[in-house]
């Protein structure tokens, strides 16, 4: 039996998945467009106007960005030297570590919050602004750490590290040489892949942000609600846009990654 | 009639020709191998017998009907694939007994003819188990086990063991022609090993680029290669350039020591012909007998176990010559000179298409 | 000359772990995963296990099931019941859908571009929850959206009746959106698992397609599937930030039990400080049983699948 090309009912199936999908978002756009419409003009990018030229958005955007890259330092920092690690002198703990990527998903934003507020009531982190920052880029690094984790050690099962360890060992270099010059340059594009997941989770957060009380850009667009109509739907067009711009480049980058450098 | 016959089947995809000009009678109870390379059209053609791909042309009929395009699960045509395709879900039992529930067969009937197959693939133990619980050669008799369940009319076998290990391979594949004899099972086997072909063979296909070179018993094949592929193909092959002397009496040259191939050749003298030999039929020494003679230096020496195997260097060419292992062996050093000879029985003639691939090890 | 750097291969070789006699386990290997583990427990599991003992604790720290008790509660029971619903319903849909897709763009035979478009979409989609979706749907079927808008002219009134996006229906479709591209992502893999081998195996044997689907896809596909609506249903479960852009603030503190949590932060609702630490108790053990449910069938499946 030859597969069939394009039956009608995958094509049927796939058109009303997309159908839901998609009307959501074209609807937006729509919305955002119409903010001149009682003036008489159709079409008008006013409320995109509105949005990027308020002084307010590019201060939150850019305190998320800052956050979103120290927790991509802190992230890499912790998880790739760990995962190393692991992989070539304990994979014993390899389900111990399975069990742990699967605790964000049991601890959600808001309960984690929540417990971090709670238990670290009456210390620094609770009381002075950066510590409730601490526990923030914190809290978003254990959101992010399954995700980054999975990616590095793919990349790791990938590269045979214990061999190249050891070749490296063998012509004379130290744990900090190996681990600079050899696993982190082999390891890029896993962790630039973790890196864009964890920024795009940052950059919308909303959550943590706000019950934190941080300026992020989440309770910002959040803001915008309250006080305007037409400008919320054109933040969150330029919002879907910078993910949909992330995760393509994150595509971009995995399909490098068949190509390049399979140390043997 | 032949119980399975293929008459000028083709295969064509968009692009290239998979299977071309396939003419083929096999016998009812007969163990037929598809040897070739990679790519050569040995799955294609098989899985055209199987059912899930239509020739582009050609007929194939089963027992006098014509089965070309009768869809894969009414053919009753048993198979056993290379990555053995057991059903994760169901045990050894369910699995076997699959076919049978499908066409509706009485419980115990299923039950019967289930615990005969385990017997026959000696798992009677295992019949609870589940694939993957078991090694990779298991699941190919379970496998095995379960395409004869259904009492096919052919029995076909895709490369049932590249998958396995090299002890298990010779093994598994006694096993499967004793059962198949067994049975009496007509049976189509696919392979790209040619040792594994020739050793449980009744005939040989050998099959390059989408044609046949050449159909015949192992022994055919090996001694009468008839293209030059199927000479390069199946065994090791030495090939010498040599050029006529005298076309009638069946005299070279290769290099500047004589060869008489002992038969008349096509060529006119002055043309250059290749000239192969297969190891084994080397000696060490002088002959007589109106014996060929090479002299050459020697390379290298291989111990084999039952054989040696001597590289020499006969006038740029390097030969391999087998030579038996026994206790009067008086090998000769690396380095020293030697005379081969073997007799112009030996020779095979290549015709002149350049598809020799020098199969010297 | 050999014999100098022989020895300083040796030498340098020698890893700066020291390796004596011990137990496999007791090594300083360990210093290697500490970092790791401390932070882990500093921002996950010290302030997760300080809620789950203080929900049993009374403001002067004696053992108590008060906080707990003060969950049953009508408002807290019907939040939970709420939430509980949600999640379920966003599951079936996002799961029906989701596996229809999936299946289109495995089996289905559909153009490799497609696959790889629609992919990427739900990599996309499924991030695309929080504020922004809750803008989104705003704008579509809000009271002035454009969906709205359009289906009043062929007679369809949304809001005529009782439908209202800010509330138990609005959110079901909201999380909806982000559970159809999860499903999408969860099952292609596993769809993709299903050998094309078994299919031949099935219909050599005599089987039509679709008994094949009966006896042998569907069965094999089930643990990947049920892990999945699991994986699912704690996403919805889990959800706020949609939820309070939603429904939050005012009113509608009470309709998931997520808000609920958030709530805790600023009004302290029912005067009672433990009682935020049993609803994170209570959120917990939901979503702690659901996962571990989704992680026995996924392993259940990875067995199946390794062959």
């Amino acid at each position: 039996m030859t597969k069939r090309r394009g039956s009608p009912l995958a094509w049927g199936l796939l058109g009303v998945g997309m159908l839901y999908l998609l009307v959501p978002l074209l609807a937006t756009f729509q919305f955002s467009t119409q903010i001149q419409a009682a003036r008489g003009i159709p079409i008008s990018f006013l409320a995109y106007n509105n949005v990027l030229s308020a002084p307010a958005l590019a201060e939150s955007f850019v305190f998320s960005l800052r956050t979103a890259l120290i927790t991509i330092a802190v992230s890499v920092l912790i998880v790739v030297p760990t995962a190393y690690w692991i992989n070539l002198r304990m994979r014993f703990l390899r389900p111990v570590i399975e069990f742990l990527t699967l605790l964000p998903f049991v601890i959600p934003a808001v309960v984690l919050a929540f417990a971090l507020i709670r238990s670290y009531n009456g210390t620094d982190l609770t009381n002075t602004r950066d510590g409730v920052y601490v526990l923030m880029v914190g809290a978003y690094v254990m959101l992010s750490f399954p995700y980054m984790y999975r990616s590095v050690d793919t990349g790791l099962q990938a590269l045979n590290i214990r061999a190249l360890t050891e070749a490296a060992q063998s012509l004379g270099a130290g744990w900090g040489t190996i681990l600079f010059r050899v696993v982190v340059p082999n390891l890029l594009v896993s962790i630039l892949n973790g890196a864009f997941i964890t920024f795009s989770i940052v950059i919308g957060e909303y959550t943590i942000a706000s019950l934190l009380s941080q300026p992020g850009f989440g309770p910002y667009m959040f803001s915008v609600a309250s006080r305007k109509v037409y400008e919320p739907s054109a933040l969150a067009m330029l919002s879907f846009g910078l993910t949909f711009f992330t995760i393509l480049l994150i595509q971009r980058l995995s399909r490098g990654r068949n190509v390049g450098t399979a140390v043997r | 009639m032949a119980y399975l016959d293929l008459q000028n089947v083709e295969k064509h995809f968009t692009n290239f020709t998979a299977v071309q000009n396939f003419n083929l009678s096999v016998e009812k109870g007969e163990f037929v191998s598809f040897l070739g390379p990679s790519g050569c059209g040995k799955t294609t053609t098989l899985r055209m017998v199987a059912g899930f791909e239509t020739p582009s042309a050609g007929e194939i009929t089963l027992a006098g009907a014509d089965i070309t395009r009768l869809p894969a699960n009414r053919r009753n045509i048993g198979m056993v694939f290379q990555s053995y395709a057991l059903f994760p879900n169901m045990t050894v039992r369910d699995n076997i007994a699959f076919g049978m529930k499908i066409a509706r067969k009485p419980a115990d009937e299923i039950r019967r003819r289930v615990d005969e197959m385990l017997g026959i693939i000696h798992m009677q133990e295992f019949g609870h188990r589940f694939p993957h619980q078991l090694s990779g050669g298991q699941q190919q008799r379970v496998a095995l086990a379960r395409a004869l369940a259904i009492q096919p009319q052919v029995l076909l076998l895709d490369e049932p063991l590249s998958a396995l290990d090299a002890k298990i391979r010779l093994s598994l594949r006694q096993e499967i022609r004793q059962i198949q004899r067994k049975l009496g099972i007509t049976t189509i086997y696919v392979t790209h090993d040619q040792e594994e072909a020739l050793s449980i063979s009744d005939r040989i296909v050998v099959m390059n680029k989408g044609r046949i070179e050449q159909v015949g018993t192992p022994l055919e094949i090996y001694n009468t290669p008839q293209t030059a592929f199927v000479a390069s193909f199946v065994g090791t092959l030495n090939v010498l350039q040599s050029t006529v002397k005298d076309a009638a009496a069946g005299h070279v040259m290769v290099a500047d020591q004589p060869v008489n191939v002992g038969k008349p050749i096509r060529e006119p003298g002055g043309a250059a012909v290749a000239v192969a030999i297969r190891p084994e039929a080397f000696g060490l020494g002088e002959a007589g007998n109106g014996a060929n003679h090479l002299r050459g230096t020697v390379e290298d020496m291989y111990f084999l176990g039952s054989v040696v195997r001597l590289r020499v260097d006969v006038s740029g060419y390097t030969i391999s010559a087998d030579v038996f292992n026994n206790q009067q062996l008086a090998l000769p050093n690396r380095g020293e000179m030697v005379t081969l000879h073997f007799m112009p029985e030996a020779c095979m003639v290549l015709p002149k298409t350049a598809e020799v691939t020098a199969g010297v090890e | 000359m050999a014999q100098a750097s022989q020895t300083r291969v040796q030498i340098m070789t020698r890893p700066p772990a020291l390796r004596r006699a011990r137990p496999a386990w007791l090594s300083w290997n360990w210093l290697g995963v500490l970092p790791f583990f401390l932070f882990v427990f500093a921002f996950q599991f010290y302030p997760s296990l300080s809620v789950v003992v203080r929900s049993f604790l009374s403001e002067t720290n004696a053992f108590t099931f008060d906080n707990i008790n003060a969950l049953n509660n009508d408002i807290i029971l019907r939040s939970y019941g709420n939430t509980i619903l949600i999640s379920l319903i966003t599951a079936a849909w996002g799961g029906i859908v989701g596996f229809m897709v999936a299946w289109a763009v495995t089996i289905g035979g559909l153009p490799h571009w497609v696959r790889t478009a629609v992919l990427s979409f739900s990599g996309v989609a499924s991030n695309f929850a929080g504020v922004p979706l809750a803008f989104a749907f705003v704008a579509t079927i809000g009271q002035r959206g454009v969906l709205t808008q359009a289906l009043k002219p062929i007679g369809i009134d949304l809001y005529g009746g009782e439908f209202t996006l800010y509330g138990f229906w609005g959110l079901c479709l909201a999380y909806t959106y982000f559970q159809i591209p999860l499903m999408v992502l969860v099952m292609t893999p596993a769809l993709d698992g299903l050998r094309r081998e078994w299919r031949e195996a099935a219909q050599n044997l005599g089987a039509t397609p679709g008994q094949y689907w009966r006896m042998v896809a569907l069965p094999v596909l089930t643990p990947s599937i049920l892990g999945a609506l699991a994986l699912l249903f704690a996403n919805a479960f889990g959800t706020h930030a949609t939820a309070f852009a939603l429904v939050g603030g005012g009113g509608g503190q009470t309709l998931v039990v997520t808000l609920m949590v958030g709530a805790q932060f600023t009004t302290d609702t029912f005067a009672n400080p433990g009682l935020g630490n049993a609803l994170a108790l209570g959120m917990i053990v939901v979503i702690g049983v659901t996962i571990f449910i989704y992680s026995f069938f996924r392993r259940r499946a990875e067995r199946w699948m390794r062959r």
